[in-house]
């Protein structure tokens, strides 16, 4: 009996162990070169689903392929493709992710004279194809530019006068909130302490950072940036301070304007992404308006921020020499980033587009959110997010909480803008 | 001076006294050592020496089918009736040599070099262009230097495998020409059998080592390689080649190298802070989760099942959700503040997350919120187990209850859960989830390099290098894990050495 057992425990433990190597899967599509698997995000996989449909229509070679969609967020593709010769082999990607998606050798290159290149250029905004546009070539199709901030507001509660200047708004804030019976205490949500928007406000009087690539293997080899400069960095850096210490701003992300409760956030600083839930919550009383100005020192600028966008792209390590699958996936991107895609797009998600045709629409004209970003585009404050030097994150959410502990002050201000500033400039 | 007279001293003075004896034995302990020295490396010698010896001896003193083993192993057993193990060895031979001609020597013979790259600026594929204008790459995985690496450590195993079967089936060959005439040959069967014999232990863990060896060893030794590379987002291998850089890595946590002056200062502040809040929180959680138990037991405490009970409830929920919702709650706008504001206690927001001490604080009284139910559980059932003729015959004495904690429960619940203390202590100093959970590590500060954060661990800050920081480093990431290894080693094995759990094993006293 004692032996019978150590034979079972030994042949159980044998197979436990087969077992546990069969159940070694292999995701994605594997070797399988017959197979195409399109990355998105997941709450567009409907629309995408439906581009793969309509294009194996269009494209007879399309057929002889399995396409198979894959959730993946725009700003995950690094992080849940360890090996870029097993990952997908179209995928959307955000803008600021170019540059190390081109050094893993994730993005197929597109000459600019080629017939595709010129359709990229001639077809999209100069926005949306210098995002495209690296070391020479362009490493993407874009879809959409309206990865920004803008300023949603309860219109019930501040009118466009109110909110066209910060000093406005501000004023507006303290009298609503010294009238207010229940004591309550009206704010605009403004998540300056994160570098995001910490960012903009650091562009609002043109301070900017440059830097320089190796057009062959993408890697970065000098960064400048005047971010301490002593007129434009200071007043960045004043309003800044004025934002950060300003009693009637919360700093929060992703807050939607309401009236309820004790903290009343009546106008928010955030992105196009809770377009959705802003309009269900304000209903007829939603609004929405470009950043305001603010006047520091005499000069009045619009507050700055960052304009992000999403590409997609083909990746080179999956295909490899495939020149038939090269052609194949590049037909599709273009396709999925035509006039009509991005018009189904927004119609489904509300995300603006890139497509010059488009952008002509009425329905493109009659989003007020994208006017807003259109019109906050229009301002001289607003810096594509191409080539970001790594180091401006931690710099700039280092400059929004020191200011919100009170440990940046207007005596200080140079000497932390010059610390922010060489360590945005050491980036690598 | 004897122990009667030294416990006559008063305590400071015994306390002076102690430390100078520690000092006065410091000569003697020294000369002990140099004395044992020889003796220990002779026998270390001898050890080293023993397996040379004994080939040596099966080539000179064997028959010709020992002999033949040198060349074809387990050819000795074939021909002394353990056919089957002999021509497992034999298989084992050729399998070997297959795959070194094949695999393990193309791969092996880059080690030193690791990838070529194809033209100046480090590229690792040949770029090309389609007629319609797309650039498309063609790469070889065996100019890769991470694969490089792999397959040559997985080749390097595989050599000491060979060399250890080798090594096995001359040593046997020879045992069984030496006892072929004394004792009856094992044959095949009489092998089998110890498998689920005196060899069952063998067996059973055969594939535990695999794995061990798989999932455990190749990776930790492949990290520890990777701190001698340039790896990182910039020379990653697949577009770029990475290399071999020696000690650089080393000398740029050490500050020496050009942009890395800060590194050394952010990773002894890091240290330190990580050795502190490990202190605080084994020890806060190990006091107070002791004291609460001590608590519910007291007889005049009623419904002792209700206290430990809620305080279990903290158990059940994930700790990853409770330190979401903390981290919400000690916002600027989070609800404490709000509530804190609104009963007018304080004018303005604390910073719970933005002061670096007020912030550090808050972690080390999160973690105990998190820990002592464990410890107060741990201490329920030792406590249980204290005689309680000890603390009578205490109260008779006079004792009082602190003098009784501090003689009877503080010292035994010691030496029961001393080896309990030692794995929280080291599980603390890597303990990932509390701190990135609640602060991320932060607040930032200028001063530290590579965006380490005022309550980074040594672990959270590798986590950052290598996953959310844009340029990532991961061979300086490897650094820090050999760092992280070796105080975590030095810890475990001086304390637990020292302790009187292992070295009075049988015995309370």
């Amino acid at each position: 009996m004692k032996k019978n057992f150590k034979l079972l425990t030994v042949s159980a433990a044998i197979l436990l162990g087969i077992g546990g190597l069969t159940s070694c899967n292999h995701d994605g599509n594997g070797d399988d070169p017959n197979t195409i698997v399109v990355a998105g995000p997941g709450a567009q996989q409907t629309l995408i689903e439906e581009l793969i449909s309509d294009f194996k229509k269009q494209n007879e070679e399309a057929n002889n392929y399995n396409w198979v969609f894959r959730d993946m967020g725009e700003d995950q593709v690094e992080a849940q493709v360890p090996d870029p010769a097993a990952g997908p082999e179209i995928f959307h990607f955000a803008s600021d992710k170019l540059a190390n998606l081109f050094k893993l050798n994730m993005l197929q290159g597109i000459d600019k004279d080629s017939e595709t290149g010129k359709w990229i250029s001639e077809n999209n905004t100069e926005t949306g194809v210098a995002f495209a546009d690296f070391a020479g070539k362009y490493y993407g199709y874009p879809y959409a530019q309206d990865n920004t901030y803008v300023l949603f507001y309860d219109k019930s509660v501040l009118t466009e006068e109110d909110v066209s200047t910060w000093e406005n708004l501000t004023a507006k804030l303290k009298t609503l909130s010294d009238s207010s019976e229940e004591e309550a205490t009206y704010q605009i949500a403004y998540p300056y302490s994160t570098a995001f928007y910490g960012a903009g406000i650091m562009f609002t009087f043109g301070s900017r950072y440059q830097v320089e690539y190796n057009q062959t293997t993408g890697a970065l080899t000098n960064v400048t940036a005047d971010f301490n400069d002593p007129v434009k960095g200071v007043k960045a850096g004043k309003a800044f301070i004025e934002i950060g210490t300003n009693p009637y701003v919360l700093d929060g992300g992703d807050v939607i304007p309401t009236s309820s409760g004790n903290e009343h956030v009546v106008a928010s600083v955030t992105g196009t992404w809770n377009i959705n839930k802003i309009t269900a919550e304000l209903g007829d009383d939603y609004a929405v308006a470009k950043l305001p100005t603010i006047t520091i020192d005499g000069e009045t600028q619009t507050l700055g921020s960052f304009l992000g966008a999403k590409l997609m792209g083909v990746n080179s390590a999956a295909i490899g020499n495939d020149i038939t699958k090269t052609e194949l996936c590049n037909a599709f991107c273009q396709f999925a980033t035509s006039a009509e895609a991005q018009s189904r797009r927004h119609e489904l998600y509300g995300t603006g587009g890139t497509n010059i045709e488009f952008r002509d629409s009425d329905a493109f004209k009659n989003d007020l959110a994208q006017v807003a970003v259109a019109n906050q585009e229009a301002t001289n404050t607003m810096v594509l997010q191409t080539n970001v030097p790594g180091k401006l994150w931690d710099a700039f959410t280092t400059l929004g909480t020191d200011i919100k502990a009170g440990k940046t002050t207007e005596a200080n201000l140079l000497e932390k803008l010059t610390i922010a500033n060489n360590a945005i400039q050491t980036s690598r | 001076m004897t122990e009667l007279e030294l416990m006559s001293k008063p305590k400071y003075e015994r306390f002076f006294l102690k430390i100078g004896l520690f000092f006065s034995r410091i000569p003697s302990k020294i000369s002990s050592f140099f004395r044992i020295l020889p003796l220990k490396l002779r026998l270390l010698g001898k050890k080293i020496a023993s397996p040379f010896l004994t080939i040596w001896d099966a080539f000179i003193n064997g028959d010709w089918k020992t002999r033949l083993s040198f060349l074809f192993c387990g050819f000795g057993q074939m021909f002394n009736k353990q056919i089957v193990l002999g021509i497992i060895n034999f298989i084992f031979e050729l399998v070997f040599i297959v795959y070194m001609v094949l695999v393990g020597v193309p791969w092996i013979s880059k080690f030193g070099t690791l990838a070529t790259p194809l033209d100046e600026f480090g590229n690792a594929c040949e770029i090309h262009t389609t007629s319609s204008g797309f650039e498309y790459s063609i790469c070889d995985r065996s100019n890769d230097s991470r694969f490089i690496i792999l397959y040559s450590l997985i080749t390097i195993f595989f050599i000491i495998c060979m060399v250890y079967v080798w090594y096995s089936s001359v040593k046997k060959a020879k045992l069984l020409q030496d006892y072929s005439q004394v004792v009856k040959k094992e044959t095949d069967l009489d092998i089998v059998r110890t498998f689920t014999g005196r060899n069952y232990d063998k067996t059973l863990l055969t594939i535990p080592l695999a794995g061990v060896l798989i999932f455990t060893v190749l990776p930790l030794v492949f990290m520890i390689l990777i701190a001698f590379t340039n790896y990182s987002s910039e020379y990653n291998g697949s577009k770029i080649v990475f290399n071999w850089v020696g000690w650089q890595n080393f000398a740029n946590m050490a500050g020496l190298g050009a942009g890395y002056e800060t590194f050394l200062p952010t990773m002894l502040k890091i240290l330190l802070w990580t050795l502190i809040w490990a202190f605080f929180a084994t020890f806060t959680n190990y006091f107070l989760g002791m004291i609460v138990a001590l608590l519910i037991n007291q007889k005049a405490i009623k419904l002792k099942k209700v206290w430990r009970t809620i305080l279990i409830t903290t158990v059940a929920v994930p700790q990853f959700i409770s330190l979401l919702l903390i981290n919400k709650m000690i916002q600027d706008n989070g609800i404490i503040n709000n509530l804190l504001l609104q009963w007018g206690i304080i004018n303005q927001p604390i910073h719970f997350l933005i002061n670096p001490w007020i912030t550090r604080v808050t972690v080390i009284v999160v973690n105990m919120w998190v820990g002592i139910p464990y410890t107060m559980l741990i201490c329920t059932g030792i406590l249980m187990n204290i005689p309680e003729d000890l603390y009578e015959s205490a109260k008779i004495d006079g004792a009082s209850p602190f003098k009784m904690y501090m003689k009877i429960t503080l010292p035994y619940m010691l030496f029961v859960t001393t080896p309990y203390l030692i794995q929280q202590f080291v599980g603390n100093i890597n303990n990932f989830n509390v701190i990135y959970l609640l602060t991320q590590g932060g607040p930032l500060t200028s001063s530290y390099a590579a965006g380490a954060g005022q309550t980074d661990l040594l672990i959270t800050w590798l986590y950052k290098l290598t996953m959310t920081n844009s340029s990532k480093d991961y061979a300086m990431s490897s650094v820090i894990g050999i760092i992280v290894f070796c105080v975590v080693a030095f810890i475990s094995l001086i304390f637990y050495s020292k302790s009187n759990s292992v070295k009075n094993e049988e015995e309370f006293q």
